[in-house]
């Protein structure tokens, strides 16, 4: 990462462990975040390649023969360190916040071409192939620190980004040029109900999100592609691991 | 030299300006900003409507009576999150209530009161909607029985549900709840083995470490959001022994079977069958409680010989589980005590019969899981309404033709009381009334719609679960403006008995004022918390304030009351549970077949075919469950 601007600012890494052991796919996670991020309802005509959806929440079951649990996975953008979305885009619209590690996606930049979606192995972005629309009344309930994207532009989770502004406004009108971490949790992290998400910093390691980072049972999706996600993974379940980080490749 | 300009000059002059145009920056600029207006429509920008806050309130959706705060703007509210130190759901709350504020927007909100004859429908005015009822509420009381009022209340216990009584009883009519459904009816089946008809049992999932499910949907949606997960996910951390695991036995495999730490598919019908085949191991190799047996429990011989044609084998002919399976499950719960077992429904969602329930009983009494110290079934007090007016009919006891004025309360689903249910309830010529807020279910056969406050909207007292382990008492606070045409019950029906001239018998007390009386309980924060002793409490007024403020009443533990509780219920019979049991169709290979391809087959091809897809085993979800195939 490049160097800050403010030397005396200290940098953060956020990132989020997510317990495939606590996850039921409820989709709390899902509902939550299209209300805070002002994401539209899909229209009718919509499928699932064409809706928006931040935090897409998908099955894995026990391939062995005898296996018949499942886990469910919220799989929101992995926020990659090496992003590859960022290098592909021509209008510089993504954007990784060396203060932060937060992968932006600014949208009044984005020229609608698709390439980062192509880019991303994760599946984690969404185009407006729809003009946003509210039923009736609905859009006087759109969360004000959010604006709505347009027609023909992609978008994807930003951790919340509006809440971390609002912690930095309040902890500038504190005199504080740190956020007070409590102060900072997004939406999908708040709203589910078996606490499976864990949010902080990862570059702190007295967080608990460090914590669990650095435990032999969380992983990584698709390591070998080298992306280094901050979104991590955990299962105490040996073939959850297995099935979600050793990729099997079938080519042809 | 003089101009000459024919009219071919002008022509050449004309075609050239417009070429040159054409290959001028002009019409593509023209093109461009078209393009743009049709790429870029204009959309909504959000602006806040005033200050932000975050308000207390409590979720009236379910009667779980979530703790939730709302973010506001100004009177806008934009979001909601659970009440972290609420004790009725611990800071969680469900997919829908998230959306609560939306609700009172949604496309099937009712905006006003309908009248509904043979040439459609027509709008009524608050007054007409008044009068109509209140002139069936005369015509109800002037019939009697029949022809007499029908109340059916979706969810007893609530301040409403009083007035309910109180008009029923001025009418002369009846007042009925619905059927209990779920694990609630675990818990009755267990309420009536008891000396004390009032007793009122709860579920503490925290005192289990084994809990087996027939069809309830603990780990999906039953109960408080996210309970079992996180007690499950929080076990994980003690020795191997200690912990928590949840066994779900359902023909098909739904979400819950497929998160669940075992799941076992019996061929539907079967249930009883595996569950006194589970009984007659624990009797067979001495695995029961025997010193909560003994000393709480009577009848168990009957027991035993309603068990005793259950053997394994017997039982893996009869649901296709095999009996290997069934020793060891009856072993593993025996061994890790304290186990409870609750019913939920067969894979149509109809109720397991009595004769399940009565089974399930049985097994709960087996393995000590009610009586003892640190048992998951506990004794609780009702909640703090005081009982008044109509004593509450099960609907089956409603003779059929003899309601003249069904009215329908708004909390009251399709779901829990089929149509097909109440219709035969009606006499010819009845009148139906609903309240609910929304369009759709019951409220679209009812003659009268008149449309009640939907969540958010709503403000009083909302008492918690009648299957939670303590009785609790929360405020909902108004936060979301209802439509103009929809009504406060409590005051729209007051309204109507005023103008049929009916006499309501005293309300009683409010339910606040009921805590205050009875200075038991605490009242817990919603925000910290910190828990408030009602003892230490001035006044109901203080009381009082601190619901408005987020807070919850919870009640203290109850005891269980003296005497035995026997294994079979009065009016059963080992014989007859036997012969229930004994009556499961035997499991033909083809159906175990299927559940079998239903295990690893659940999940279909995603139809992302993305690297992620391809190269991890992740698969979208099953939209829907596959019903079983007989």
């Amino acid at each position: 990462m490049e160097p800050t601007a403010n030397p005396r600012e200290r940098r953060h890494r956020y990132g989020m462990v997510i317990d495939l052991d606590r996850c039921t796919g409820c989709g709390a996670c899902t509902v939550a975040c299209s209300v805070e991020n002002n994401v539209p309802p899909p229209p009718e005509r919509s499928t699932e390649r064409t809706g928006v959806v931040w935090i897409r929440v998908s099955e894995a079951q026990d391939p062995r023969p005898a296996g018949a649990r499942s886990v469910f996975v919220p799989v929101p953008c992995q926020q990659c360190d090496d992003p590859p979305c960022e290098k592909v885009c021509p209008q510089r619209a993504v954007e990784l916040d060396p203060k932060t590690g937060i992968v932006a996606q600014v949208a009044v930049r984005c020229l609608g071409c698709r390439y980062c979606m192509a880019a991303c192995p994760y599946h984690a972005r969404s185009f407006n192939w729809f003009r946003p629309e509210w039923p009736d009344g609905t859009a006087a309930l759109l969360n004000p620190d959010v604006s709505v994207r347009q027609r023909g532009t992609v978008e994807k989770c930003s951790f919340c980004a509006g809440r971390l502004q609002a912690a930095k406004a309040k902890a500038a009108a504190a005199g504080s040029r740190e956020i007070d971490p409590a102060d900072y949790v997004p939406a999908c992290v708040e709203a589910c109900p078996s606490r499976a998400i864990v949010f902080g910093d990862l570059e702190d390691p007295s967080s608990e999100v460090a914590r669990l980072a650095r435990e032999s049972e969380s992983f990584r999706l698709l390591p070998a592609l080298g992306t280094r996600p901050k979104v991590l993974y955990r299962s105490v379940e040996p073939w959850v691991r297995a099935s979600l980080s050793q990729p099997e490749v079938s080519r042809g | 030299m003089p101009l000459d300009l024919s009219r071919r000059d002008l022509l050449l002059a004309a075609t050239g300006a417009a070429t040159g145009a054409v290959l001028s920056p002009l019409p593509w600029k023209l093109v461009d900003d078209v393009a743009i207006w049709t790429q870029r429509p204009a959309t909504p920008t959000p602006r806040p409507a005033g200050p932000v806050a975050l308000r207390p309130t409590t979720c009236t959706l379910c009667p779980v009576a979530c703790g939730l705060r709302v973010r506001c703007f100004g009177d806008v509210p934009v979001s909601v999150t659970g009440a972290p130190g609420h004790p009725a759901s611990g800071g969680a709350i469900c997919p829908l209530g998230l959306t609560a504020h939306h609700l009172s927007r949604h496309p099937l909100r009712a905006r006003t009161a309908t009248l509904r004859h043979a040439r459609g429908e027509e709008p009524l005015s608050r007054d007409a909607a008044v009068a109509a009822v209140g002139a069936a509420l005369a015509r109800a009381a002037h019939a009697g029985r029949p022809g007499g009022l029908l109340v059916v209340d979706g969810r007893p216990g609530r301040p409403l549900s009083a007035l309910y009584r109180a008009v029923a009883a001025a009418a002369g009519g009846r007042y009925a709840t619905p059927p209990r459904v779920g694990p609630a009816r675990t818990l009755a089946a267990l309420s009536r083995r008891s000396p004390e008809p009032s007793l009122t049992l709860g579920v503490d999932l925290a005192a289990a470490r084994r809990v087996v499910c027939f069809g309830a949907p603990l780990l999906e949606g039953w109960g408080t959001p996210g309970l079992l997960p996180r007690l499950r996910a929080g076990s994980r951390r003690r020795p191997h022994e200690e912990r928590l695991e949840v066994v779900q036995v359902e023909a098909v495999r739904s979400r819950s079977a497929a998160l669940a730490d075992r799941w076992i598919a019996p061929v539907p019908g079967s249930e009883a069958a595996l569950a006194l085949g589970i009984a007659r191991v624990l009797l067979d190799e001495g695995l029961l409680d025997c010193r909560l047996v003994e000393s709480r429990t009577e009848g168990l011989e009957g027991f035993a010989r309603a068990a005793a044609p259950f053997t394994p084998g017997t039982v893996s002919s009869l649901s296709g589980v095999p009996a290997a399976t069934v020793v060891a499950l009856a072993r593993d719960l025996a061994a890790h005590r304290p186990a409870v077992v609750l019913g939920g429904g067969d894979p149509a969602g109809s109720p397991l019969p009595d004769e399940t329930e009565a089974a399930l009983a049985g097994l709960n009494l087996l393995l000590g899981s009610v009586g003892g110290d640190g048992s998951p079934i506990v004794a609780r007090r009702e909640g703090p309404a005081a009982p008044a007016g109509a004593p509450p009919v099960e609907l089956a006891d409603v003779p059929d033709g003899s309601v003249g004025v069904l009215v329908l309360d708004g909390h009251l689903s399709e779901r829990a009381v089929p149509w097909s249910r109440l219709l035969p309830l009606l006499a010819p010529s009845a009148t139906v009334v609903s309240l609910s807020p929304w369009r759709g279910g019951l409220a679209d056969h009812a003659d009268l719609h008149v449309p009640g406050l939907a969540p958010l909207e709503e403000a009083g007292d909302v008492p918690g679960s009648p299957d939670a382990a303590a009785a609790t008492l929360s405020r909902a606070v108004a936060l979301v403006a209802s439509p103009e045409g929809a009504v406060d019950p409590a005051v729209f029906l007051k309204e109507s008995a005023a103008r049929a001239s009916l006499v309501l018998p005293p309300l009683p007390p409010s339910a606040v004022e009921g805590v205050f009386a009875s200075r038991r309980g605490r009242v817990v924060d919603g925000t910290t918390g910190e828990a408030t002793p009602v003892g230490s409490l001035a006044s109901p007024g203080a009381l009082g304030e601190l619901l408005e403020k987020g807070g919850c009443w919870v009640d203290d533990p109850a005891p269980l009351p003296r005497g035995r509780l026997s294994f079979l219920a009065p009016g059963e019979t080992a014989e007859s549970l036997s012969r229930a049991a004994l009556a499961a169709r035997p499991a033909p290979a083809a159906q175990r077949a299927a559940v079998a391809r239903e295990a690893v087959a659940a999940a279909p091809p995603a139809s992302l075919l993305t690297k992620l897809t391809r190269e991890t085993a992740l698969r979208t979800p099953p939209v829907a469950v596959a019903p079983w195939r007989a």
